[in-house]
């Protein structure tokens, strides 16, 4: 491709990039409106009941944590609308971490959430995405590479904050 | 002491030397360390306690202690280095003088530790010629010749390195300063090989290095070979005066407007109102420059207040748009570390948010690990073009991809154990052509594995044509990403964004014409494209983003996890 060539693809598609932004600025006035720490406190929530459907011995191998995160890092995108990740490394001395995701992926398919996704193709290391439909929480519980730990990741939706936050 | 021969150096044990190399390598680290408490600790002596017979004794005194603490640090070190060096030697010499006694018995001969004599057993020589037993016999003396040469080199080379790093045995290491580095000393540093500025930087003594922070905060802050502790603690010494000096510079500005404001012409046509009114708008203009230079200091110290002990400024330039690199975790510990270069209108002002993103990876990336510590960064080391038709050049893409290739290789040098385990450079929007550029030329970018997302082209035709393996060059690309399939709206979209775009809508209409070149995505650009879940351009860093998960698998190397919508094709 010729430089004049690039350089019209490459100016055309990122500002069109921006004006898509524009548009997504416009449709997220529907978003359901929460505070950074009422976010947060729902993650922390799913991780206690995770936890609690883990067993006894489950327990953090590291500190995780939360963070709130913007939707959109488009240029001049909105500075109030933002989303809250949770990530943590769980061990269950007592339990195998594959047979651990099969219990959460039944509970959870007992409490009525939507599966999203699970793998299975690794035997050893099966991959859960599950959502809750009422909230649109998103989990997903995984073992990881080279020690018998379970990656758990607990996501919100995008959230209009009543203050700006960036 | 007997000169050391052939028997010697069989017999030799390393071990001892190793230990005795670690004890002054960690003697040296607890003096860097001292030295560095002595200097901050007694740095504003003479402020807060300024005249005085006691205070010139005390000033003295302390100047005296911080020499001959800083005058140790270099012996220590070099005396670690120097054992540790006879050391690994030996443990080498040894092993090939073993190999050559096991290879001289197994082929029958003898050898007399005492003198060195080589004999041949009566077995061995009555199926061998003599000239070719003679030839034998002399390759066997001449390599242990040899060996003990280089055995006994290394030990006048230790012998030397220890006598002259040794204190004296009245002065100890002295109590005079090292010289204190220049500007230019540190100028000339600036664009050489990031492991010969390590090896100059660890040469100074921990003064010499204080004070070259101390002085020249904008240049340490920014030289890549540097430890990322130096070159954090420079950068936040250049936040802090930085904001004081803009700080006086607005007071400044703010006075000078007042008294014209105070003082206005009274004739509105007059040319001395036409010349108070240029010089009201020039002051004005220059308060604008200082007001955004301070928003840009804000961000990036309310960037690092959330990282806390855990955020390292590793480059910081608040002019213009502003220049950052900030990490959360320490890159010269980490065992996963990856580098992030942003697009399209990023300024020092998105810091927060950005640095939001880096740490939602970085706990990602934790959680994946089964150990070992993680630093993820923001590396706006480049001005990212803005919304005009440089956004459109590959210039502001060659300058960073210049910028980020020595970054990384200084990364590489800086690292406490020689190099990470992983390091993964992520490009997103115009960053992957930054990320593009530094990859492509010279020796290429020293990553592990390299992601793109949203990219609008990575300036080749083919993913081969990259340093880069293209089996460790991920794209990801949403599939309504405007970026990455640049034909997805088609002329619906070049129609309705031409209002917004105003007279750059002919270049889309242009655009959507022609040939865009290969998108990296496509199967046939060779690489291989990681699954994703989000939409747009902008939103493959949020909270429930698939493209997070798939990067943390990345950079940990858990390949063969990451969720792929193709491979790249195996040659």
């Amino acid at each position: 491709m010729t430089t004049l060539h690039r350089a019209r693809a490459v100016i055309a598609a990122l500002l069109l990039a921006t004006a898509t932004a524009a548009c997504s600025q416009q449709k997220d006035t529907t978003l359901e409106t929460r505070t950074v720490g009422e976010a947060t406190s729902t993650v922390n929530d799913y991780l206690t009941q995770t936890l609690t459907l883990i067993g006894p011995d489950a327990r953090q191998s590291k500190p995780g944590g939360t963070t709130d995160i913007p939707c959109s890092d488009a240029p001049n995108a909105p500075n109030d609308q933002f989303g809250v990740a949770g990530h943590y490394q769980i061990e269950n001395p007592t339990e195998a971490p594959k047979a651990t995701i099969a219990r959460l992926q039944q509970a959870w398919q007992n409490k009525g959430y939507t599966q999203n996704d699970y793998r299975t193709s690794d035997p050893e290391r099966p991959e859960l995405t599950v959502t809750n439909p009422a909230d649109h929480i998103k989990i997903t519980a995984e073992v990881i590479k080279d020690a018998p730990r379970i990656a758990l990741t607990i996501g919100t939706p995008c959230y209009h904050s009543p203050t700006p936050l960036y | 002491m007997p000169e050391l021969g052939f028997a010697e150096l069989l017999a030799s044990d390393p071990g001892p030397f190793s230990t005795a190399a670690r004890a002054w390598k960690q003697l040296a680290e607890d003096l860097d360390n001292a030295a560095e408490d002595v200097i901050r600790s007694t740095r504003d002596l003479a402020e807060v306690w300024p005249e005085g017979d006691a205070a010139e004794a005390a000033e003295q005194r302390t100047a005296t202690v911080r020499n001959e603490v800083c005058n140790a640090y270099l012996p220590a070190r070099r005396i670690g280095e120097a054992l540790q060096a006879h050391a690994d030697a030996m443990y080498d010499l040894c092993g090939q003088a073993g190999d050559l006694y096991d290879e001289a018995m197994r082929s029958g001969f003898v050898i007399d530790w005492r003198t060195g004599v080589i004999s041949v057993s009566a077995a061995a020589a009555g199926y061998r010629s003599p000239d070719s037993l003679e030839r034998q016999v002399n390759e066997v003396a001449a390599s242990m010749t040899e060996l003990v040469g280089r055995a006994r080199a290394l030990d006048a080379r230790t012998t030397n390195a220890l006598v002259v790093n040794l204190p004296d045995a009245t002065v100890g290491f002295g109590a005079l300063a090292r010289v204190p580095v220049s500007r230019e000393e540190i100028l000339a540093q600036q664009g050489k090989d990031p492991k010969a500025v390590n090896d100059w930087w660890n040469d100074l003594d921990p003064q010499q290095q204080e004070a070259a922070l101390q002085q020249y905060p904008d240049l340490v802050g920014w030289l890549n070979g540097v430890p990322a502790e130096d070159r954090d603690a420079a950068n936040r010494l250049r936040l802090q005066r930085d904001g004081d000096n803009l700080q006086h510079q607005a007071d400044d500005l703010n006075r000078q407007l007042a008294d014209l404001n105070a003082h206005p012409p009274v004739n509105h046509n007059s040319p001395e109102f036409y010349a108070w009114n240029a010089q009201r708008t020039a002051l004005q203009d220059r308060l604008d420059d200082v007001h955004t230079e301070q928003q840009h200091l804000a961000k990036t110290k309310e960037a690092l207040d959330k990282l806390g002990t855990n955020g390292y400024l590793l480059g910081l330039d608040p002019t213009g748009d502003g220049k950052a690199i900030i990490s959360v975790g320490n890159p010269d510990t980490a065992k996963y570390t990856s580098v992030m270069v942003p697009g399209l209108g990023t300024t020092l002002d998105d810091a927060p948010g950005a640095i939001n993103r880096q740490l939602n990876l970085y706990r990602s990336v934790d959680s994946q690990a089964s150990g070992g510590q993680t630093a993820t960064m923001w590396w706006l080391g480049y001005d990212a073009p803005e919304f005009d038709a440089s956004v459109a050049l590959s210039e502001r893409s060659e300058q960073g991809g210049a910028a980020l290739d020595p970054f990384v290789d200084g990364l590489r040098v800086t690292h406490d154990t020689g190099t990470q385990d992983r390091l993964v450079v992520i490009g997103h929007s115009y960053g992957s052509t930054v990320v593009a550029e530094a990859d492509l030329h010279g020796n290429g970018l020293a990553a592990d594995d390299v992601i793109v997302a949203g990219s609008p082209g990575l300036h080749t035709d083919n993913a081969a044509n990259l340093h880069i393996d293209p089996h460790h060059l991920w794209v990801g690309a949403a599939p309504d990403d405007p970026v990455a399939y640049p034909g997805y709206y088609g002329d619906t979209v070049a129609v309705a964004s031409a209002p917004l775009l105003g007279p750059l809508g002919w270049v889309l209409d242009e655009a959507y014409k022609h040939d865009h070149g290969p998108e990296p995505q496509d199967p046939a650009f060779g690489a291989n494209q990681f699954h994703v879940n989000t939409h747009g351009h902008s939103d493959y860093w949020n909270a429930n983003s698939g493209s997070i998960d798939n990067q943390a698998k990345i950079i940990v190397g858990d390949y063969s996890h990451v969720k792929l919508d193709h491979k790249a094709p195996t040659p």
